[in-house]
């Protein structure tokens, strides 16, 4: 096998090499080589709403003590800490588990657009015919982040991880695996 | 069904909002307990289909979430 890069993963855990994983259908022999996730950058929006949310509850502890009585602020508390809580680890889940896996065999998507739509897309390393990378924007090009698109030969499964760190090395590792596939189809 | 009903018109809601905000958190306690076992559910799912170290710690989050409905309920019923 090419030599590809020593287990890693960085301080948001959207970029792992070599992680100790498993997805459903992993073949026995099959090793993760590299899992991506979206961008924490990308993820601001619902953890702003969280905060603002947040803020929302305490104005409304400003705002009501006149109104209502102690119990029912309280409750209302209770609540509104309820529901900000779901919203935020709705999404946080949403993020996790809408990864990108890179494996010595296979390239697979997953997504979870909502709490009960999964996507799962795969495609083997042999199939892949083209691999392009899209960074763009002010942030995508600051922090390195970007779209990778996987094309396969023919009516095949097309995949695109998008809004990943480090577009350019994941492609580099792809690279190295298509590499090793053919070297290993030449051989045999 | 006597005291239950008492239960909900009697305590601190003689009031019209009071009794409006204890009807809103009965529901919304019912429906959060609903939306706890559905994502407890999906989280086992999730897991299933991409499981990671964290794996576990997710699912018994997701799980604590439906004792915290079981108790926001309670409140609902009994605090306002």
């Amino acid at each position: 096998m090419a030599l590809l890069p020593p287990r890693s993963s960085n301080l948001s855990h959207s970029y792992l090499v070599r992680p100790d994983v498993r997805f459903t259908t992993q073949h026995a022999d099959e090793e993760v080589i590299l899992v991506v996730r979206k961008h924490p950058v990308t993820q601001l929006s619902w953890i702003v709403n969280g905060v603002i949310l947040l803020t929302l509850l305490l104005l409304v502890n400003a705002i009501v003590p006149e109104i209502l009585k102690a119990n029912q602020i309280i409750a209302i508390n209770i609540f509104g800490l309820f529901f900000i809580f779901s919203y935020i680890w709705i999404n946080f889940l949403l993020w996790y588990f809408t990864v990108g896996v890179i494996s010595n065999e296979r390239i697979i998507d997953l997504d979870f657009y909502n709490l009960i739509y999964k996507e799962f897309s795969a495609t083997t390393i042999r199939q892949v015919s083209d691999i392009t990378t899209k960074i763009g924007g002010f942030f995508g090009s600051i922090l390195n982040f970007g779209d990778v698109f996987v094309k396969t030969e023919g009516f095949e499964q097309n995949i695109e991880f998008n809004d990943i760190p480090r577009p350019s090395a994941v492609v580099k590792i792809i690279n190295l695996l298509m590499k090793d596939t053919n070297s290993a189809r030449d051989e045999g | 069904m006597q005291n239950f009903i008492s239960l909900l018109t009697t305590s601190s809601s003689d009031d019209f909002v009071g009794l409006f905000i204890k009807a809103f958190a009965v529901f919304f306690a019912f429906l959060y307990l609903l939306y706890a076992v559905v994502m407890s559910r999906q989280t086992q799912i999730m897991n299933d289909t991409f499981s990671t170290k964290m794996s576990s710690i997710l699912s018994t989050i997701s799980f604590l979430q439906i004792i915290f409905a079981g108790i926001l309920i309670l409140v609902a019923l009994f605090l306002i």
